[in-house]
């Protein structure tokens, strides 16, 4: 099946049904506003997440190569992060049934959410920088409004403040860097900048480090890279928690694919600049990411910093993505971006649901949630424990193959420094936990069993398994890592 | 002949401890006799292994991977010991039936006392250096479960003189003991010799690859790659280390007396017939041995000068402190230390003669001197217990004229120390006579000192022996023994009345006394066989044999009568006649006083031991406890956890005031939007943009040093 | 070569089993206690199969009951492979023996929580068993790993006081060592032909560079496991804050796992390098040997005291496995390996008991201080004798198999420079203060005010159980040896010796 038509697909299913949802707003009828939303836009990712899955197969079984279009890749790398961020979304928006409910516009919210993720779904496909801009603000700008959902909270106003503007700022950074490329090879498609790069020699041409440097900046944002992270902490402790899951699990995702077609796809003949660049990125973002996590007294500020941490991790795969080790490096990226994707996600599902039923989320009121809690409270261990890197998980696997990676390219240092982090990580972690299972309750909160969120609950045993089951037959997701990153050539 | 026996009379015993908590079950007396019956067992087949000619020698495999088997050697040495021990054994437990009546605990008792023969007999009869120190560490084991016996640690159990009771302190430290303190004392101290021992054995055995005597006889290889390597006189002196801790010879002799706290049975069975000797038993193994190595490679027998000098040297230091006594016990003890020496001296004396046909000479007198010894000293013991029983008081000063009241105990006493001072024909006088004629053979230019040593400590033997015999038995009854009397003409319903012993408690050491005498009688033809025998038992480890008879060394023969000579009638005068006080001749020069502290105070040796090994050792301990585990180790992983925490609040710092351009604040941030908005418009914005440009900065600055060389 | 895959079985009937004791022990507490008893029985019937063919085939070098290997992560070289030789094999033997123990112990000593508590009693030992016989680094690794979460939930909600200290101590020290030790791995993966994690195919294969920095590596993981003198502080903590059954595990499995590290790894894939540097382990060794026994001495926490006895006893593995690998004769080499491992056999029964009396005399006389504790032989005399009979475990006496292997160590580092001899001194030093302790708790007089309340008959039975390994091995000490020393010979031979 040729490219045009999966996208058109996507794209139609998507608006079509973001459109619809929208309209319902102007319904009268509370249920309609809310349910019928909901369901809706269930059937539109339902049905995106089909398509998907259903040309992902037929490309393993029956079309082994790669198609373009001057705008698309339709390669297995797509499908990879197209299945991911659907999945992403899907729990979102399963979990806005407990946890957004009450909110007065929910079918917006509904169809700003499907709006970004058709953004995003575009972005794994797009070949072409222009159509990455596209997708890329399709993508940012429904998240800005998403961001300040919640108008009474001043938090979130500032958060979506933030954010928008730096934001805006990036995209701003990120055209600039794509007219440079034009003007240095006369094309924004990738595969003829590759081809440009190949025969000229501009790439000693100090504009093309700039470009490079407006290119890591750009994507950096999303990518929450220090030092431009700084809008993170805030975003996700102000945004709703499901979009913060949204957020970390999702666009930040976005990010890399693009960084890979970008980078590793387009770029290689300037890798020696950009690997040591992102060698540097990934030390100071992990380091300062983990380190900054520790002593955080709320917990969604605290998975903030450790999803900036992890964004470390992925970088290593970047630091490193030439040969020798640049297959190695690649499965590891996209293998850590699956992975951190489901922990991710789940972690700040649960303390969605610890948000919604307690409204407090401050490290202190986790205290012996296990016994009130006990579905979220398991949930919620298993990912961190993932995201730490404790086996059988899947958060081990991939971090295993970034380290390797590290390792074949020389770069021994960086996975050093990798380990010690997630040593220092479970510091932080393991506090978590310690604080759900071990500690007492301080004496102020009631201690009585709280009924948890059901479909949240559901959602949370749903990413647990995913979790688990990863973890413990990794060649699942490895396997397709490893064909995505061999399609890529 | 009957491979069994030799296990046998090591193992029944041991069955016979293991038995003693389920007899328990049944019947107190039932218990008891059973445990008797078991050294009696074990006694009666040591004494059937005496007929057979040959030596039996039977293994069986023990540690097959690296090829170490465990087995019995019968030869005329372990079968004369196994009897000795097995026979005193036997009668001691008889006499312990006496003794320990109405004991609490007494399950504990005869267990210990049936499995300390197992052990030793397993020393006696074990065929190689392993398992013998199996059996070695296992009668450490039970004399310090034994000596502890009493463990409730009353006053009254307590060994040395409390202060209360007007003992004396040395240099600020009580020099008395509790039970479970003086037994933890002797585990401790014998375990220092073990160390030693083991050291000595390990290193040994990495040489010869082998444990057993008879292969170390028969293949002296190892001596000449030890020598080569420089370690066979280290190597021999270590293995001795563990003698001198067993038998208390300096400067590991400080536990024995202390050992006294334990009931007199078990002092008389382990800390003067047969422990102790297991020390004297060990170099009598290994000395032929090494004798035969050192003729291997025909190195100078350092080994036995200093076996030779250490027995002399506690011999003369044990009796000197054997003079000042108080107690009766330890005044036995200090003269059992000191009689090691002698034996010490004579396996010494053995290794130091100039052809080898010479050698069973100190041989024999070690050996005759030990089994002498074993006889008449557990004889002096039990009869001492029986005093202690009868008075009630452990101190001599308490007792006095008592020759009317227990007439057995004094005779048998009598003959046994008469036997320890070696008055003719007693058997001590042959034996002791045999080790002085060895020493004077002994062909090394010292001899001679040697030789005066060992006559000087005679009479101070002869001394110490008729003063505990004159104080104990006549003169006048001691002040404590009138009060005594006194209180129970007054109430007669008292425990122990003053009178003679039971009988199941002077038999079995009349029998030991008289056995003395006979062999005294026999003495020169039971030498001569004991020789045969021995020199049988050493042309196995190749040496040649010269059928010597017997005859009388005259020098020797001049040494002991001189040491009687000078010491009877000093000791007869003082304190047998009472024609002079002592306290007054002590306390009339200062010197004498000064001498006399000096010596009740042991040298002061107890008491720099236990300044420099127990306060010394604990002190550093503390001190590397406080000052490194708690001090820095245990620190440096809290340090390095303080650390993350405090970069991690400097981390926010940073991320808040200089990355994140504002405050995150709650104060500020949770009020009404208008204010975030103008905060937002009042140049926020361009920290935000500015600290964005300043990224891309830093990065193309990146990219264009391009630090990839420093970084791969 | 058997049709039943044992070893799987052995590993996953506890994990799986702890399921359902959960779920028993939510409806009626005593059935999970029962259950998980069942359970352990079963695995160490299975161990006893296992080890009892392996002993009757005198073949301790080679592997046995290999499964696999099955790829897992294939294209990584990870595969899930297993196999036991005569390492493993007496390892899995002791840790499903002492959890057969630890169950029987738990009934007394842990009152609350009891489902959770047993279904981790399971995870654990199915994980334990699983990191003695993967022979996949990354396999062992995993294992290796889960075997933390258990422990750290122990000492975490059933421990003491400073519980919570204690246990994230634990976790993030043994982690941090853990972590540096995957370095190794990785680098060992990356830089051999063929790129392989299965420890049989890297045997001999490793570039000697590679096997440098391994070592170091390896020597943080496995070091701060055994533990090696300074990587140790996190030992006293987590000992006197665990509950007794839980430092019979501590003491008793979770430190082998670093003597067995360095023996799988350092000795059998790192030889050469090990070989060469084995003064530096040795060194390390001999400073743990004289530093546990110095500072055990000033011990007022009974507990304390032994979990810094058991420092200086597994000090011994460490000097008499590199011992044995650089010695100058194969019989050395036997010496020290085998002594080794026979030592970690014999501590890990040892040192079991002795936890388990600390537990239950701090639950009958309510305080563990050696100072307060008086009159035992008068007021609880069936704890007294265990303890004694303990103690004498501890100081390696010969009564007990301990000392056959402590002489064994010792007669290894000898063949390597004699005066390692002087390493004898320390058993010296530990019957010193163990004596000082009995003299003080056991043969002191009973004060009038104090009245306690003795163990009953069966926990004295279930203590002296621990003991029969060590008097069996004392006088047939083959059983063990009979399968240890061809492996010993085995890694001596591959290092290059004899």
């Amino acid at each position: 099946m040729s490219a045009d038509i999966v996208i058109v697909d996507y794209a139609v299913i998507f608006t079509v049904g973001s459109l619809f949802v929208a309209s319902l707003s102007l319904s009268k009828r509370a249920t309609i506003r809310q349910s019928l939303a909901f369901y809706a836009s269930l059937v539109v990712l339902a049905a995106s997440l089909a398509i998907t899955l259903l040309n992902l197969s037929i490309y393993l079984l029956f079309e082994p190569k790669p198609s373009y279009t001057n705008l698309f890749h339709v390669d297995p790398l797509s499908y990879f992060f197209a299945l991911t961020v659907q999945i992403v979304s899907l729990l979102v928006i399963l979990s806005s049934k407990n946890y957004m409910w009450s909110d007065r516009n929910l079918a917006v919210y509904f169809s700003l959410l499907l709006f970004s993720t058709l953004g995003m779904v575009l972005l794994s496909f797009a070949a072409d920088l222009l159509m990455i801009v596209v997708a890329w603000e399709l993508m940012g700008i429904p998240t800005y409004v998403l961001t300040g959902l919640r108008k009474d909270n001043p938090f979130s106003n500032e958060a979506a403040i933030k954010y928008f503007l730096l934001g805006a700022f990036s995209s701003g950074i990120l055209l600039y860097a794509i007219s440079l490329t034009y003007g240095l090879t006369g094309t924004t498609n990738l595969i003829a900048v590759l081809q440009a790069l190949q025969t000229s020699a501009i790439h000693l041409d100090p504009l093309t480090l700039l470009t490079l440097a407006l290119f890591i900046a750009g994507f950096g944002l999303k990518m929450s890279v220090v030092p431009f992270h700084m809008w993170i902490p805030d975003a996700y402790e102000g945004a709703p928690t499901t979009i913060s899951a949204f957020l970390s699990a999702g666009t930040k995702k976005a990010g890399f694919v693009v960084a890979i077609r970008v980078f590793v796809v387009a770029l290689p003949f300037l890798s020696v600049n950009w690997t040591t660049a992102f060698a540097i990125l990934a030390l100071a973002t992990m380091t300062l990411g983990n380190v900054a996590a520790l002593t955080q007294r709320s917990v969604p500020r605290m998975l903030a910093y450790s999803s900036i941490a992890q964004a470390g991790y992925i970088l290593i795969g970047f630091a490193v993505a030439t040969e020798p080790a640049k297959t190695l490096a690649l499965i590891g990226v996209l293998f850590h971006v699956f992975n951190h994707a489901i922990m991710q996600s789940s972690a700040f599902l649960a303390v969605a649901a610890v948000d919604r039923t307690t409204g407090r989320v401050s490290l202190d009121s986790f205290a012996s949630l296990w016994r009130r809690m006990p579905i979220t409270s398991f949930a919620l261990a298993v990912s961190l424990l993932a995201l730490a890197g404790i086996p059988p998980l899947n958060g081990f696997w991939s971090k295993l193959v970034l380290f390797a990676a590290a390792i074949q390219g020389e770069m021994a240092w960086l996975a050093l420094a990798g380990v010690l982090n997630s040593a220092l990580s479970l510091g932080y972690y393991a506090w978590v936990i310690k604080r759900m299972y071990i500690d007492e309750p301080t004496g102020s909160m009631e201690q009585g069993k709280i009924s948890e969120p059901p479909v949240i609950s559901a959602v949370l045993l749903v990413a647990t398994a995913i979790i688990i089951v990863v973890g413990i037959y990794p060649s699942l997701i490895y396997d397709l890592a490893k064909a995505a990153v061999l399609a890529l050539g | 002949m009957n491979e069994a026996l030799p296990w046998l009379v090591w193992i029944l015993p041991i069955v016979g401890a293991i038995l003693t908590p389920v007899s328990a079950k049944i019947g107190d007396r039932f218990r008891d006799y059973l445990a008797v019956l078991f050294s009696l067992a074990s006694a009666v087949s040591a004494a059937l292994m005496i007929p057979s000619k040959e030596v039996i020698h039977s293994t069986v495999e023990w540690i097959p991977s690296i090829g170490i088997k465990a087995g019995v050697l019968a030869d005329p040495l372990s079968v004369t010991m196994a009897n000795v021990v097995g026979w005193i054994s036997f009668l001691i437990m008889v006499y312990s039936l006496g003794y320990m009546k109405g004991e609490p605990n007494l399950t504990r008792y005869w267990f210990f006392m049936n499995f300390f023969i197992g052990n030793m007999q397993l020393i006696v009869l074990s065929d190689n250096l392993l398992q013998l120190f199996f059996g070695w560490e296992g009668v450490g084991l039970c004399s310090y479960a034994l000596i502890g016996f009493w463990h409730s640690d009353e006053k009254k159990y307590w060994v040395g003189t409390p202060v209360e009771e007007g003992g004396r302190k040395a240099w600020g430290r009580e020099q008395a003991y509790s039970p479970s303190h003086a037994g933890m004392k002797a585990f401790i101290t014998t375990r220092v010799g073990d160390s030693a021992f083991l050291i000595g054995l390990l290193i040994l055995y990495t040489y010869s690859h082998t444990f057993s005597f008879t292969q170390l006889a028969e293949h002296t290889e190892w001596a000449s790659s030890l020598a080569s390597a420089g370690l066979l006189i280290p190597v021999t002196i270590l293995i001795f280390g563990g003698a001198v801790g067993k038998s208390a010879q300096f400067p590991l002799q400080e536990w024995l007396p202390d050992a006294m706290a334990g009931p007199t049975s078990v002092s008389a069975l382990i800390h003067a017939a047969t422990m102790v000797k297991a020390g004297v038993f060990l170099v009598a193994r290994v000395g032929p041995i090494f004798y035969t190595a050192f003729q291997a490679v025909n190195a100078v027998p350092l080994f036995f000068e200093v076996v030779a000098w250490i027995g002399a040297f506690t011999a003369f230091l044990a009796a000197t402190q054997a003079v000042v006594g108080r107690e009766i016990k330890k005044v036995l003890a200090y003269s059992t230390v000191s009689q090691i020496g002698y034996m010490m001296l004579a396996l010494g004396a053995a290794g130091l003669v100039s052809e080898s046909t010479a050698f069973a000479g100190g041989f024999t007198a070690a050996f005759f001197h030990l089994m002498s010894h074993a006889i008449f000293k557990a004889s002096l013991f039990m009869a001492a217990g029986a005093l202690i029983h009868a008075c009630g008081s452990k101190y001599l000063t308490d007792m006095g004229g008592l020759r009317n009241i227990m007439p057995i105990t004094f005779f048998s006493m009598l003959l046994a120390s008469a036997s320890l001072a070696g008055i003719p024909p007693l058997s001590g006088f042959w034996s002791k006579d045999a080790v002085l004629a060895a020493v004077w053979e002994a062909s090394t230019p010292c001899a001679p000192i040697l030789f005066a040593l060992a006559v000087v400590t005679a009479m101070l033997t002869v001394f110490y022996t008729f003063r505990m015999i004159g104080l104990a038995f006549f003169g006048e009854k001691s002040k404590y023994l009138k009060e005594l009397e006194h209180k129970h003409s007054s109430h007669s319903e008292a425990e122990h009345h003053l009178g003679e012993a039971p009988k199941v408690m002077w038999i079995p050491y009349t029998i030991l006394a008289v056995a003395s005498l006979a062999i005294g009688i026999v003495g020169p033809f039971m030498e001569t066989y004991l020789h045969e025998s021995l020199e049988h038992y050493l042309h196995e480890y190749g040496f040649k044999v010269a059928h010597k008879g017997f005859e009388i060394n005259p020098v020797a023969l001049g040494g002991s009568l001189a040491a009687l000579a000078v010491g009877l009638p000093l000791g007869y005068y003082i304190y047998v006649a009472r024609r002079a006080d002592p306290a007054k001749i002590v306390n009339s020069s200062s010197v004498l006083r000064a001498l006399y502290i000096f010596l009740e105070n042991r040298w002061y040796l107890n008491t720099l031991y236990y300044a420099i090994f127990v306060d010394g050792l604990a002190k550093f301990a503390r001190v590397v406890w406080r000052g490194l585990e708690l001090g820095v180790i245990d620190k440096w992983s809290d340090a390095a956890a303080i650390a993350s925490i405090v970069s991690s609040k400097a981390g926010n710092w940073f991320d808040k005031y200089i990355v994140d351009g504002f405050i995150n604040g709650l104060a500020y941030v949770s009020t009404i939007f208008s204010r975030v908005s103008r905060r937002i418009q009042t140049g926020v914005t361009q920290n935000y943009l500015l600290v964005f440009t300043i990224g891309v900065v830093v990065v193309s600055i990146i990219l264009i040093l391009n630090p990839s060389l420093l970084l791969r | 070569m058997l049709d039943i895959p044992l070893l799987s079985l052995m590993i996953f009937i506890p994990i799986i089993g702890s399921i359902p004791v959960y779920l028993l022990g939510r409806l009626r507490e005593r059935l999970a206690e029962l259950a998980s008893l069942v359970i352990t029985i079963v695995v160490f019937a299975l161990s006893l199969c296992m080890y009892g063919s392996l002993y009757v085939s005198k073949e301790g070098a080679s592997f046995r009951f290999v499964e696999g290997p099955y790829s897992w992560l294939g294209g990584f070289g990870v595969d899930y492979y297993l196999g036991v030789d005569g390492l493993s094999a007496s390892l899995i033997l002791i840790s499903s023996l002492l959890s057969v123990l630890v169950v029987l112990g738990s009934w007394d000593l842990i009152t609350e929580k009891k489902p959770i508590y047993y279904f981790l009693i399971l995870l654990f030992e199915g994980s334990i068993i699983g990191v003695f016989c993967s022979l996949n680094l990354i396999l062992f690794y995993v294992f290796w790993e889960i075997v933390l979460i258990p422990m750290f939930f122990f000492i975490g909600v059933w421990g003491g006081p400073r519980r919570k200290y204690a246990a994230m101590k634990f976790l993030i020290f043994t982690f941090v060592g853990s972590v540096i030790m995957l370095l190794g791995f990785i680098l060992i993966y990356l830089f051999t032909t063929p790129n392989t994690f299965n420890i049989p195919e890297l045997i001999g294969k490793i570039p000697f560079w590679v096997q440098l920095l391994a070592s170091a590596a390896a020597f943080i993981g496995f070091g701060v496991k055994l533990p090696v003198v300074p990587f140790h502080t996190w030992l006293p903590d987590a000992h006197v804050e665990a509950p007794a059954p839980i430092s019979v595990f501590l003491a008793g499995l979770l430190l082998k796992m670093g003597g067995y590290g360095f023996i799988r790894v350092n000795l059998g894939l790192l030889a050469e390098a090990s070989k060469q540097y084995a003064w530096i382990f040795i060194a390390f060794g001999i400073l743990t040997m004289f530093y546990g026994a110095l500072v055990a001495m000033v011990q007022r926490d009974l507990k304390r005291m032994i979990a810094l006895t058991s420092i200086n006893h597994m000090g011994f593995v460490l000097l008499g496995s590199f011992a044995g690998i650089s010695a100058l004769t194969a019989q050395g080499a036997v010496y020290g390996i085998s002594g080794a491992v026979f030592q970690m056999f014999n501590h890990a029964a040892a040192i079991g008991i002795l936890f388990m009396l600390s537990g239950y005399i701090h639950e009958q006389a309510g305080t563990r201080n050696i100072d307060e504790l008086k009159g035992l032989r008068v007021g609880m005399p069936k704890t007294a004798l265990v303890l004694i009979l303990g103690s004498l475990a501890g100081m390696g006496v010969p009564m007990y198999s301990s000392f056959l292997s402590e002489w064994m160590v010792i007669l290894g580092a000898i063949s390597v420079n004699r005066w390692y001899a002087l390493t004898v001194l320390i058993p010296l030093l530990t019957v010193a203060y163990f004596l000082w302790m009995i003299k003080r708790t056991v043969l002191s007089p009973l004060p009038e005010h104090i009245h306690y309340h003795d163990m009953h008959n069966r926990a004295m039975i279930g203590l002296l159980l621990y003991l029969v390994p060590l008097f069996l091995l004392l006088i047939f000490p083959s059983l063990l040896l009979g399968i240890v020393d061809p492996l010993s010979l085995s890694l001596y031979q591959a290092a290059g010796g004899g």
